[in-house]
């Protein structure tokens, strides 16, 4: 690690001293080179990891095999959302996952629990210590489903807001205590304006931070040219002085946004060009937007002739942009990047090499 | 002309709305409305989320249509009818066996013993029952009493008994978890109810419990997630069961569509689920969700299924209540296959519903821009949504197949009248009253004309004000639906404010008092006139200016008018409107003595009580008298003193210093720091207040005269103090405007430590004023 800082530094003062190209490209070689090995050996080290968001953990050779290319070890599966009932006025866990344990070898599965802050917002804090008990509970029972499993962290994912923070960081504080003394560390979703608004927010009391750097645009406007990725919008959002040793997590997700008259009415995420090809139902009105011109289904969901649909997906030049913008983010050695999320259709559209290109990005600290 | 748009408009969350139109003749009667119909809706004053709910209005009464149509519950969003299935489920199921047991138990009673008791009290029923010799009595009064039971006991009715205690031992099994409940799911116990529940169905001679086993059966293999044996289970059990039409039919049906869903026969499944929609209430909201078409050809497949047109007629009716459906292109395929069928009315009501809040009163609802902000409404397309129905009404009504065709006729007008077609609307309405028979249909007529009348006002005249004031009073229309009174107020205040009467628009919403905080001078001249010509104004408008007490308050706002006048540097115009009260008034309205100098300001602190106070006519005055003996005295420091003491009562009176009252009415002391919030930089908003609280930080009158008194005075004395009160203006400037970015100056203090240092009254300031003393040292 001393030698490749060294190395850095003298290819600065190389850069300065404006000798031959040849120097400099032997440099960037070597930086290229300590950058396309995982766990690389620059400054930093960037741990690639995949996030899981469906019910049905069955990993496919396909995606395996790109995981392996990747050399990702960690996979943040969703275990289950938990959701505030208003019949029952509780705290309800819901789409429990179902894990297939093949292919998952080598792997180590995070696990990783979405709480609807409306959920925060209700929950008494009488019952904190409940959840929290429930929540530690069902993990161990889902992750009964892995051979031999052991979490070494505990991710919660909550978009918790200043009214929810006294009772998201008490469950956090309750969970934390639960894992005393088991070598389980528990990380948290942030997201852009908690990182802005870290005063009114706070910070929660967890190991590590995951920053969401993505759905940052204004969904619900049809004038919105991509609400996943905005870097536009997230540039004032960004601030070096959070105090929470950072992860990174970058979309390479697509979803198609389909209004009708003029409200934001479903999101399909299966959609992309190719499912708009039919012109005698759809009519492209400009780069990503369609308009229905005949009524139809489509990904289950049947629309109206008049129906807008933007489709919105992130392309390799945004995701290396996005990288760029979040090298000053990175406030730790040993930094996790994850990509959301992992599927067969995304991963066709993100060749392996391109996520790499996306970290070597991310490696230019 | 006006260019002044009244603020509360603006004003999301200022929902103190004091209407005056339903005052009676009589004091008494103003008194009584003020206090029973008009008082002011009440505002939290605590600082709560701005409301951003919806603002409209609605006149449909949805009971002009069918309401015991099976399906209204679903089409008219009556939700809370809409979220009982479990409870139609339980009244449904035990109206069954009430039925079958010839209505000789009562419904507790079987509610009772069927969902209440345990398998071992069910056991010790049927054993009393086959044991002659243990009476009934031994089971304790609960079971021997109940009429259930002894139905049972006399009629030996052991295969009921047996399958009760079947379905006990199954319910574990089958009954929703807690939320957290992790236990497993013990699918071999399941399999071995199923098979034993077989067994009994086969030595079960009532084919009416065949069925119910079948039931059981079914149900138990779903939730075991055996959809297979689902399938299975209803081919070998149900070509077995002879029994007469049943509700458990359809119980059984969802079972099976669920294991048709389950294996991927989404087509089947569906046709199933919508069969269940139409037919069994107590599974129609779950048959709704489980519906699932995800393709053209699915639905295609689906339609083929049906066995006639009324069949394929629901299925674009399950489509239709989707929450986001476009309801138009659905009704017409409804139509086209179903001419007659009654969701047809319930879709056009529902439709109706969605185009009165997009369009009703859109012209003059005061909340049509957080409308549009946070509910997007009027929604784009909404015009052509109008054709759309309109064209559908008009199909309906051609063709002559409808059974209703005044109800027809009615939502025709109404629709003209939204889509703002007067004239039609008012032909329409005319047709309509000759073809309606029905009560409820009359009043749904009448009350759209009522809204015609109001929404089609071009200008208000006396006669319309002391109309509405009675229809307030005694239009049963105007009782039965609460929307009325905003209704009217808001297109009165349209009216009002389009013809220049911001007075009377103002008074619409609010109240005098709300006016204080920030007068506006056209409110105040609109409601003097009234005032002014009290005798002639009619019992509308004195509604208007009358207070509780019987007086108005051309008082107050003479006052008003005079604090307003001073505060815009007019004391001439403030002595006018002031001197307007009656003389015998003028201390009523306060004693002030804004001339006590002060090295350092006090807002709270009393002056003493042995110095005159003047009322605002005679402290007006003074201004008056002291501006024309400053300027003809001809000795320069006297007339510099003058100076002063003008410029000293100009500075008292501003928000900085004790006597802010005379030109003001609500001064908070955060103001100073949350101006930069405000508009024009000394109105703060404020949640109680529609137009915001006006702060008068201009201290730039008083910096006048502080600066031609030092210029009159020869005196180093008095320049001194003349400089050093310009200096506090300086400084309150820059304490207003910092926020804008003003910079700070010291430019006055800077003359005194310069050119006065050797005065007494500079020393006195170094001793009095920290602050001062802290420049000189810095």
């Amino acid at each position: 690690m001393q030698n490749m800082q060294r190395i850095l530094e003298l290819s600065r003062q190389y850069q300065s001293l404006n000798l031959s190209a040849v120097v400099n490209y032997v440099f960037c070689c070597l930086l290229l080179y300590s950058c396309t090995h995982s766990e690389t050996e620059t400054s930093i080290r960037l741990s690639p990891s995949f996030y899981h968001w469906q019910t049905e953990l069955a990993i496919t050779p396909q995606e395996r095999a790109y995981l392996d290319a990747l050399k990702i070890r960690r996979i943040y599966a969703k275990f289950f959302d938990v959701d505030w009932d208003g019949q029952e006025q509780e705290a309800v866990p819901h789409a429990q996952i179902r894990i297939d344990t093949m292919r998952l070898e080598g792997l180590e599965i995070i696990p990783t629990i979405f709480i609807t802050n409306r959920t925060m917002l209700h929950l008494p804090q009488g019952e904190v210590g409940v959840l929290a008990h429930r929540i530690n509970d069902l993990i161990l029972r889902l992750g009964q489903q892995l051979p031999d499993w052991h979490a070494s962290e505990v991710q919660i994912d909550c978009d918790w807001s200043s009214r929810s923070q006294g009772t998201y960081f008490q469950l956090l504080d309750t969970l934390r205590q639960l894992n005393v003394g088991k070598d389980i560390a528990l990380s948290a979703t942030i997201r852009l304006h908690q990182v802005r608004y870290a005063q009114e927010t706070g910070i929660p009391p967890v190991d590590r931070g995951m920053l969401m750097f993505y759905n940052m645009g204004d969904l619900e406007d049809w004038a919105e040219p991509n609400s996943i990725l905005n870097l536009k919008k997230a540039q004032p959002y960004l601030t070096s002085s959070y105090t929470l040793p950072l992860d990174l997590a970058l979309p390479i997700f697509h979803w198609g946004v389909i209004f009708r008259a003029g409200r934001l009415i479903h999101l399909s995420t299966a959609l992309d060009e190719l499912s708009l090809q039919d012109t005698a139902h759809f009519h492209k009105i400009g780069p990503g937007r369609f308009k229905v011109v005949k009524s139809t289904y489509l990904d289950g969901y049947y629309l109206y002739t008049d129906d807008l649909i933007r489709l919105e997906q992130i392309d390799q030049d945004s995701l290396l942009a996005a990288s760029r913008m979040l090298r000053e983010q990175i406030n730790q050695s040993e930094t996790r990047v994850a990509f959301y999320h992992l599927d067969s259709t995304t991963i066709k559209k993100f060749p392996h090499e391109n996520l790499q290109a996306c970290l070597q990005e991310l490696a230019e600290h | 002309m006006k260019t002044y748009k009244p603020a509360f408009r603006n004003w999301p969350n200022t929902k103190k709305k004091r209407t005056v139109l339903g005052k009676s003749f009589s004091i008494m009667g103003i008194v009584a409305m003020l206090v029973f119909l008009l008082a002011p809706v009440p505002i939290s004053r605590a600082c709560g989320p701005i409301d951003r709910s919806f603002y409209g209005y609605s006149f449909i009464n949805p009971a002009i249509v069918n309401l015991r149509t099976t399906y209204a519950p679903f089409i008219l969003d009556l939700y809370e009818q809409f979220f009982k299935q479990p409870e139609i489920q339980l009244k449904d199921n035990l109206t069954e066996w009430r039925e079958r047991f010839c209505n000789k138990a009562t419904m507790a009673d079987l509610q009772y013993v069927i969902y209440e008791v345990s398998a071992g009290t069910l056991e010790e029923i049927k054993s009393t029952i086959g044991n002659k010799t243990i009476p009934l009595n031994y089971l304790g009064p609960e079971i021997a009493n109940n009429s259930f039971v002894k139905y049972l006991y006399r009629n030996k009715c052991i295969e009921t008994l047996d399958y009760l205690i079947f379905a006990k031992r199954c319910e574990p099994h089958v009954v929703a978890r807690k939320a957290w409940d992790d236990r497993e799911k013990d699918r071999s116990a399941m399999q071995d109810l199923i098979d034993l529940g077989q067994r009994a169905f086969m030595r079960t001679e009532s084919h009416y419990f065949r069925l119910r086993y079948a039931y059981q059966l079914l149900r138990l293999a779903h939730y075991a997630g055996k959809f297979s044996q689902v399938l299975e289970l209803y081919d070998f059990l149900m070509p077995k069961i002879d029994s007469d039409p049943s509700l458990i039919d359809y119980w059984i049906m969802g079972h099976r569509a669920g294991a048709l869903m389950a294996l991927g026969k989404n087509v089947e499944a569906s046709y199933l689920f919508s069969r269940i929609f139409e037919k069994c209430p107590s599974k129609r909201e779950s048959a709704f969700r489980s519906f699932k078409i995800k393709t053209n050809e699915e639905w295609k497949q689906c339609l083929l299924l049906c066995k006639n047109d009324h069949e394929k007629a629901i299925l674009y009716l399950l489509r239709a209540e989707s929450a986001q459906s476009q309801l138009v292109p659905e009704m017409l395929e409804v139509y086209a296959l179903d001419p007659t069928n009654p969701s047809l009315e319930l879709l056009t009501l529902r439709e109706l519903q969605k185009l009165e809040k997009n369009l009703l009163g859109y012209e003059f609802n005061d909340k049509k821009e957080q409308n549009r902000r946070y509910h997007n409404i009027p929604q784009p397309g909404i015009g052509q949504r109008v054709i759309d129905l309109q064209a559908f009404v008009r199909k309906v009504q051609e063709d002559g197949i409808v059974k209703r065709p005044a109800f027809w006729k009615i939502i025709e007008g109404y629709l003209e009248l939204l889509a703002g077609d007067r004239y039609y609307a008012r032909e329409t309405f005319s047709e309509a009253k000759k073809m309606v028979k029905n009560d409820t249909l009359r009043s749904q007529l009448e009350t759209f004309e009522l809204v015609m009348k109001i929404d089609t006002m071009d200008q208000v005249t006396e006669k319309d004000e002391l109309d509405f004031m009675t229809m307030r009073r005694k239009n049963v229309y105007f009782k039965a639906y609460p929307d009325f009174n905003d209704f009217l107020r808001d297109k009165l205040a349209s009216l009002y404010q389009a013809r220049g009467a911001e007075g009377k628009a103002f008074m619409c919403y609010y109240e005098f008092a709300d006016l204080l905080p920030n007068p506006k001078i056209e409110v105040i001249e609109d409601l003097l006139e009234i005032a002014n010509r009290d005798s002639t104004s009619n019992a509308f408008e004195k509604s208007m200016i009358l207070k509780a007490t019987g007086t108005t308050i051309r008082n107050e706002l003479l006052d008003l008018k005079a604090s307003y006048q001073l505060s815009q540097n007019r004391p001439e115009a403030a002595l006018e409107a002031f001197r307007q009260i009656p003389e015998k008034e003028w201390d009523n309205y306060g004693l002030y003595n804004p001339f006590v100098p002060r090295v350092i300001d006090c807002v709270k602190c009393p002056i003493p009580d042995t110095l005159q106070v003047f009322n605002k006519a005679e402290l007006l005055q003074k201004f008056v008298d002291l501006e024309y003996e400053a300027r003809s005295e001809l000795d320069p420091n006297k007339s510099a003193r003058i100076y002063m003491k003008l410029g000293l009562g100009w500075y008292n009176m501003t928000y900085f210093s004790y006597s802010w009252r005379v030109m003001d009415y609500f001064r908070s002391g955060s103001s100073i720091l949350r101006s930069k919030y405000g508009n024009e930089n000394n109105i703060i908003n404020y949640l109680d207040f529609p137009f915001g609280n006006r702060e008068n930080f201009d201290c730039s009158k008083a910096l006048a005269y502080f600066e031609r008194a030092s210029l009159r005075a020869t005196d180093p004395e008095i320049k001194a103090q003349a400089i050093f009160l310009a200096a506090k203006c300086e400084q309150n400037y820059y304490y207003a405007n910092k926020n804008l970015g003003t910079a700070q100056t010291f430019n006055n203090f800077q003359m005194l430590v310069s050119d006065y240092s050797k005065t007494k009254f500079y020393d006195r300031l170094i001793t009095e004023c920290k602050y001062f003393a802290t420049y000189v040292n810095r």
